[in-house]
């Protein structure tokens, strides 16, 4: 192969030509990383609820829904947009949900990023938090006000959890509107009847006891009790609230205002994952077990609880018809909130150059016509307002509608935000922590340390 | 004699080369100097992420975990290939197309392809728990891939069977070069077949092993693909490698300066360790 | 020595077992495909209603068609550079003596161990600051970069193969350089470049990092790409799965089945010589 001669004279050498290459490297890249390039958005573009519908146009809409299930809805509702409006064409992008958010981070910072959005999470969490912190986000007052979508939404105060304001340090939960929420949701725990039955659970448990030992009958029959997914973090937002006494005690915590994650109810919480995989109600290998998979085991049969969000609620209906549901996990007071809410909004780009056709869009999504025409798909609630009298796909959504009209209205308990809107690095770090936790090699305890002292260091850098 | 249009033929892929590879290294190198998000200004840290990396647990971690899938991915189908080549290869064999083209088939696939069935086969319903059951061993089964203690080992059980095929076909074939009067000599001495195999089989591969050596090194860091397809580094951070955790803060945390120090690190030690082992087969 | 009939026998049994752990795995999966989609699969079974529908249903549900043109139009240009630029470069560095050859050839050579993932920061910036990102020469240019480390390598182990009279006696006669490159050493590299065609295809086509960072996320789509995608939109439909999976690698194992003697004459003569 290679001789050895002159080999240190050749390493010499090769030294001095990376060493020129770097030099020559660095010179080009010169200033600062990133500095020069990006930032900021395409000029003020006017306001407007009409565009000019004469002229082809085409806009990027991305989301993570993939092209089945509630990515193919999706695809019938930017042709129904369509054919709305035949000058304008609409070119997706979608890939599978888990690696969707991975995929938009650094293309939304770029110079041709997609005109409209999904975004997984709000609030403080990886991807929305980030976005407006840079300034990648258009505002949206002018055109809610133009559109009056608070009216689509039952109050401006509804949509709050899309507001961030700049400049009292990034808070969020006031300031300028940022997105416009698909879903309204509520973490229940959906059932399977004909699993109930044959582990002699007569009867929808109304106290945590019943709940308990309606998992223990299922166990003495071999029956799983609850498919668990590897992220956790629905389960333990559905505790941690049904422990509680109150929304705010929680929400003041994600929201960052005050509280802490090692509240008692939170680690009891924690303490109740913890004991139910040790107890066995849980589906063996609960850690590896990812969230698609979850879904497609319950929906097989495969365990008689799944505690996740109402959007499984159209799955329920055609999978189960009657012979499933969804229930509220008990709680210890009638004050106690539930998690979900509304989430996953739709964004538009600062740098969109079809602002007005983008806003058009939205507005169309949110429109009584498409939410209705959503619910009936079996798109779970959305986060618009479903007219009355819509017919839902089933009885489990139904269900969902009416608990979330109640929990939402005046008198009722509220909800709460998912738990990794709480921090940018919660969306991986909390399911990570949690998987140790669950499997006993960290005790409660000191999993809601760690997670606070995080949540303590992300405010300290919010604020600075 | 000199023949100086050898530069000529030289420049066409030396500048593709130098704009995807050179360049990328020298600007890596400089971005790992920074604190930066891809998104907002830069802020100058020097060595500090250097300083981060090598105090991080998590990257202690990773580094663990990469070197347990450098014995999977390399050691193991190495010592695999010789055993089977001391057994089978001495004389020449029958049908030996055949036997190559199965053993070499998994080279062929996509990782992802690699990664998508054998997700399956370690399910928890899938078919080696199913085969375990069915040999009443059923108390052995479990979510391989989703469980804290077998997930990395279940990992370098799959790199195994990537690489042992690999492995076999080059040493295979390479035995066929070595000369029978070694053999002879050996036999005449009085040597067994294992001292023949240490004394005659497995000098005579040496230039093969040392390229196996190095084909497998760097496959067993640059596994992204198969393990992102499989567990993402989960479960907790069991199966987080050197390449999934440069990944994962370029990509996820948009830690871009962080990621880069860490990639610098990473390039330095896989270029170290393939000099060295390549300066060991020269040295002869 | 003598093999004894029993130690033969042995030989072929321990070769079966070897490669009947390597084929097994796949054949287990890939009979699932030959299900209906969505059938429930619970270990090893034998499709109990032969049909090809999880093919049709994967092809569309996956986008394939896409993936196989994008994918297939990057990977032979890709091809095209490297086989070229491997030739040119190789050719220089395995025959002729010239300033900086011996730096230049383990600057290539240091590309060959070096893992993308070290790379793909930068490679991303630089190529997002030139608005490559999810478009062809995105994913074109560095994987073409990245395979030309060994290709170059290959190609110069060949022409330093090559008996050095062979070249001079050209010479002599006053044949150019790019004469006795194309008329005379390269018929004789048949083998060679084949093998490295062969591989540069199926590094391209199998590739997943460069598109996953490169391609515009669902911009442009190649077929590992397009698989993994598809296993996170239907992680337990095993007969779509797998029948995905068969789409993903049937061109290249059948190329690899067509082509394997020729192939394997060329890769063990420049690995194992």
């Amino acid at each position: 192969m290679l001789t050895r001669t002159g080999r240190h004279s050749n390493f010499k050498r090769a030294a001095l030509a990376s060493a020129t290459g770097l030099a020559v490297a660095i010179a080009l890249a010169a200033c600062a990383p990133g500095s020069g390039s990006s930032g900021g958005s395409s000029g003020s573009q006017p306001v407007t609820t009409k565009f000019d519908t004469s002229k082809p146009v085409t806009i990027t809409v991305d989301d993570g829904w993939g092209t089945t299930g509630t990515g193919a809805t999706f695809a019938n509702v930017i042709k129904r947009f369509e054919k709305k409006y035949p000058n304008v064409t609409i070119k997706r992008l979608t890939t599978d949900y888990n690696s969707y958010a991975n995929s938009i981070n650094l293309k939304v910072a770029s110079n041709d990023p997609p005109d409209v959005l999904m975004l997984e999470t709000a609030g403080y969490g990886q991807g929305f938090y980030n976005f407006v912190k840079a300034g990648d986000l258009l505002p949206l007052d002018a055109y809610a006000k133009a559109y009056n979508w608070d009216a689509r939404f039952g109050g401006s105060a509804k949509l709050d959890v899309f507001k961030v304001d700049k400049s009292k340090g990034d808070l969020w939960g006031s300031g300028a509107l940022y997105g416009l929420p698909e879903q309204t949701s509520m973490i229940g725990v959906f059932y399977n009847k004909k699993l109930m039955d044959k582990a002699g659970v007569t009867s929808i448990p109304t106290t945590f006891d019943q709940f308990e030992s309606s998992l223990a009958a299922a166990k003495s029959k071999g029956i799983v009790g609850i498919e668990e997914s590897s992220t956790y973090i629905h389960t333990e937002m559905a505790l941690w609230d049904s422990f509680s006494t109150s929304a705010a005690s929680v929400n003041n915590w994600i929201y960052g205002a005050s509280g802490s994650f090692s509240a008692p109810a939170n680690v009891k919480a924690a303490k109740t994952i913890q004991d139910w995989q040790t107890a066995g109600y849980f589906e063996p290998g609960a850690s590896g077990e990812s969230d698609s998979d979850a879904a497609s085991a319950f929906f097989a049969g495969k365990s008689m609880y799944y505690i996740e969000g109402s959007w499984n609620s159209g799955s329920a209906d055609t999978t189960f018809g009657a012979n499933g549901g969804v229930f509220q996990l008990p709680s210890v007071s009638p004050q106690s909130p539930v998690g979900g809410g509304r989430s996953t909004p739709l964004v538009i780009s600062a740098k969109s150059k079809h602002q007005a056709v983008d806003a058009a869009f939205l507005n169309y999504f949110v429109s009584a016509e498409n939410t209705d025409y959503l619910f009936t798909q079996g798109w779970g609630v959305p986060g618009a307002l479903v007219s009355s009298g819509t017919q839902a796909t089933g009885p489990t959504s139904q269900t969902v509608l009416d608990d979330i009209t109640k929990i939402n209205s005046a008198s009722g308990p509220g909800t709460t935000p998912f738990l990794d809107w709480a921090s940018p690095t919660f969306g991986t770090a909390l399911p990570a922590a949690l998987q140790s936790m669950a499997s006993g090699k960290t005790t409660p305890q000191s999993f809601t340390g760690t997670i606070q002292s995080s949540w303590i260091d992300f405010q300290k850098q919010r604020k600075s | 004699m000199r023949q100086p249009e050898g530069l000529l033929y030289v420049l066409p892929p030396l500048a593709l080369f130098t704009l995807v590879i050179l360049v990328p290294i020298g600007y890596g190198v400089w971005i790992s100097l920074w604190n930066w998000d891809g998104v907002s200004q830069a802020k100058f840290v020097g060595l500090g992420n250097y300083i981060d990396a090598l105090t991080d647990p998590t990257v202690a971690s990773a580094a663990f975990h990469s070197i347990v899938l450098v014995a999977f991915y390399s050691a193991i189908p190495i010592c695999i290939g010789l055993v089977l080549t001391g057994i089978i290869a001495r004389h020449p064999l029958r049908l030996m197309g055949m036997w190559r083209v199965f053993l070499f088939l998994p080279q062929v696939l996509s990782v992802v392809v690699v990664g998508v069935a054998w997700q399956w086969l370690l399910q928890s319903d899938g078919p080696l728990n199913e085969l375990l059951r069915l040999i009443g061993l059923g108390d052995l089964t479990r979510v391989w891939l989703g469980d804290f203690t077998w997930a990395l080992p279940s990992e370098g059980a799959i790199g195994t069977w990537l690489m042992s095929g690999l492995c076999m076909v080059l040493f295979l074939s390479g035995a066929q070069h070595i000369d029978t009067e070694l053999y002879d000599a050996a036999a005449i001495d009085g040597a067994g077949a294992i001292r023949e195999f240490f004394t005659v089989t497995v000098p005579g591969l040496r230039r093969v092993i040392v390229v196996a050596a190095i084909l497998t090194f760097a496959v067993s860091l640059n596994n992204f693909a198969l393990i992102w397809v499989t567990t993402q580094g989960g479960p907790g951070n069991q199966t987080q490698v050197a390449s999934t955790l440069i990944y994962t803060r370029a990509f996820v945390l948009e830690e871009l300066g962080a990621a880069s120090a860490l990639a610098v690190i990473l390039g330095i030690i896989v270029l170290a360790i393939s000099a060295a082992i390549s300066r060991l087969s020269s040295d002869s | 020595m003598r093999m004894s009939p029993a130690h033969a026998a042995i030989r072929y049994v321990f070769l079966a077992v070897v490669s009947a752990l390597t084929i097994v795995p796949l054949l287990v999966v890939g009979i699932t495909a030959f299900n209906a989609p969505g059938t429930p699969i619970a270990g090893v079974e034998f499709p109990r209603h032969f049909t090809l529908s999880a093919f049709a249903s994967a092809w569309n549900a996956g986008n394939f068609a896409s993936a196989f043109t994008s994918g297939g139009l990057v990977t032979i240009v890709v091809v095209v550079i490297v086989t070229a630029g491997s030739i040119s470069a190789g050719y220089a560095f395995g025959t002729m003596r010239f300033r900086g050859s011996r730096v230049l050839f383990y600057v290539f050579l240091a590309g060959i161990v070096v893992p993308y993932v070290v790379l793909v920061v930068p490679i991303y910036l630089e190529f997002q600051s030139f608005n490559l990102l999810g478009t062809f020469w995105g994913l074109i240019l560095p994987e073409s970069g990245l395979y030309l480390a060994f290709g170059v390598f290959w190609m110069q182990a060949f022409f330093a193969s090559l008996p050095t009279s062979l070249i001079e006696a050209a010479r002599i006669d006053g044949a150019s350089s790019l004469r006795i490159l194309l008329q005379i050493l390269l018929p004789l590299g048949r083998p060679a470049v084949t093998t490295l065609v062969m591989l540069t295809f199926l590094s391209s086509w199998n590739e997943y990092l460069v598109p996953l960072v490169m391609g515009g996320g669902g911009g442009i789509q190649t077929v590992s790409l397009g698989l993994a995608s598809f296993q996170g939109q239907h992680l337990t439909d095993v007969p779509s799965l797998a029948a995905a999976s068969i789409i993903v690698a049937g061109p290249a194992v059948l190329i690899y089945v067509l082509t394997q003697r020729s192939f394997f004459s060329g890769l063990l003569q420049g690995a194992v010589k």
